[in-house]
């Protein structure tokens, strides 16, 4: 178990400073093999997985326009980062809803932009890591899709979306 | 010719071909992919005038924003309000002013004028913020701090120009009337000019690569400009429509 503070609940909501990487322990179980091939998945991460996570990236980004609009649109003005009671209940940063998308866009920044590709440091893009993928399956089950976020955002980003996106990609490379 | 006015004169050319075509780019892209899913952020419109409504209430008001967060929407409503206001000022450089359409343009100078220093409060109160915030501070990158940056020099750049050191505007005209019209004139060679002018031309590049892709990514938000109506009209994407099709057979 990791070391975990249970928030006191007060009269008003306090919103906690962060603490980096409190719940990064925090995963479901893998399904079984079996269980997964069943369901037409790979059952365990591939050979070339990042190569097949970013074809799904692209898949998915010419399928829905909201993910595709919500990645490229999020100005990081913060008014999400206390909207979430994971973030509130638990101070990990990577709950804020932003952060959460982050994992995510810091990626398709990386391989799909001109900022990300020639200047990644500059606009926070990443290569696609082991860690990386570790992360989102820590964080993108996180998330209980509430869509609370969303509500508050001025362009209605809706993180839901993103780690709906995010388990499809985790699905199509084998870790269920 | 000056080869800096040849060269201020090239760079505005490109900078407006990265603008346009890159914003074209992005728009078709965002109008061509299709939104499977009803997702609407209740309570939502139930009618398409409903969706006008609540779009413009988020684009004029910013409304969800004031919902979340007072300090954001008070900073970042008066930068914006502040940048419509200048830019609609800087039409007197680009307008002929003897046409009856553009009456509003000598209306608006004296807002516009005085604008700059509110956009300068908006954007530090954002960029404060963005320091002082631990949980803002997380989620900027080096670009965000720089977008900052980059908008605040040229709003300073150009009240110097306004309220300390005036520049030669009648040449700053003659020098856009000759781009718009293919006919480079000599552009007045006043440092801060050339530092806004050099600023502004980055702006509009980095604009279509850029988190600037709020600006028309607001329009295309599935949870903002779609009708609830899931059970009065079934919405299928073409993509599930096929998939649909191909089941049934
Ligand atoms: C349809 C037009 C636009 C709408 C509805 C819009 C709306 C917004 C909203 C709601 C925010 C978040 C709050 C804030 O941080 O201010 C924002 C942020 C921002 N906007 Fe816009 N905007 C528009 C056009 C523009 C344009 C044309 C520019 C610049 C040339 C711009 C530059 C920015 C910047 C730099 C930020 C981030 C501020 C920060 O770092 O905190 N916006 N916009
Ligand atoms: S409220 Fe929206 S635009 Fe602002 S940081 Fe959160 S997701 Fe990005
Ligand atoms: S949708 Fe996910 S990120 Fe957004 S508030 Fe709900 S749980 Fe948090």
């Amino acid at each position: 178990m990791a070391d975990f503070e249970v928030p006191e609940l007060k009269e008003t909501v306090e919103i906690p400073k962060y603490v980096d990487g409190v719940m990064a322990h925090s995963a479901p179980y893998k399904a079984k093999p079996q269980f997964q091939e069943a369901l037409g998945f790979p059952g365990e991460l591939m050979e070339n997985w990042q190569q097949v996570a970013l074809e799904k990236m692209t898949d998915l980004r010419t399928r829905y326009r909201s993910f595709q609009v919500y990645l490229d649109a999020c100005v990081k003005c913060g008014a999400c980062t206390d909207k979430c009671h994971y973030y509130i209940g638990t101070a990990d940063p990577k709950n804020m809803p932003v952060a959460r998308q982050d994992l995510l866009r810091k990626v398709y920044r990386r391989y799909f932009t001109f900022a990300g590709k020639y200047f990644p440091k500059l606009v926070g893009a990443v290569d696609l890591t082991k860690e990386v993928l570790d992360d989102w399956y820590s964080y993108y089950h996180q998330c209980s899709q509430c869509r609370r976020c969303s509500v508050y955002c001025p362009y209605g980003i809706d993180t839901a979306e993103i780690s709906m996106a995010a388990r499809e990609i985790m699905d199509s490379v084998g870790i269920l | 010719m000056s080869a800096l006015s040849v060269s201020y004169a090239i760079l505005f050319y490109f900078a407006t071909a990265i603008l346009v075509g890159g914003l074209f780019y992005k728009i078709r892209q965002y109008w061509r992919t299709p939104a499977p899913l009803k997702i609407a952020t209740t309570p939502a419109p139930v009618t398409q005038t409903g969706v006008v409504l609540r779009m413009a209430r988020e684009v004029v008001l910013f409304a969800s924003l004031f919902k979340s967060n007072k300090w954001i929407w008070i900073f970042g409503w008066m930068f914006h309000v502040s940048l419509l206001l200048i830019v609609l000022r800087h039409f007197r450089y680009f307008v002929d002013n003897t046409s009856m359409i553009w009456f509003w343009v000598p209306l608006i100078q004296p807002f516009g004028k005085y604008a700059a220093f509110t956009m300068i409060i908006g954007l530090a109160g954002l960029w404060t913020r963005r320091i002082l915030v631990d949980r803002v501070r997380y989620i900027s990158s080096p670009s965000d701090h720089l977008m900052l940056a980059l908008l605040i020099s040229i709003a300073s750049s150009g009240a110097m120009m306004k309220f300390v050191s005036h520049t030669d505007i009648v040449h700053v005209k003659a020098f856009i009337s000759g781009l718009l019209t293919f006919n480079i004139q000599p552009l007045p060679e006043d440092p801060l000019l050339l530092i806004h002018l050099g600023l502004v031309a980055t702006l509009m590049i980095i604009f279509p690569i850029s988190k600037l892709l709020h600006a028309p990514g607001i329009f295309f938000s599935p949870t903002r400009n779609q009708i609830d109506n899931p059970r009065e009209k079934r919405h299928l994407a073409p993509w599930a429509a096929e998939l649909e099709a191909e089941k049934a057979k």
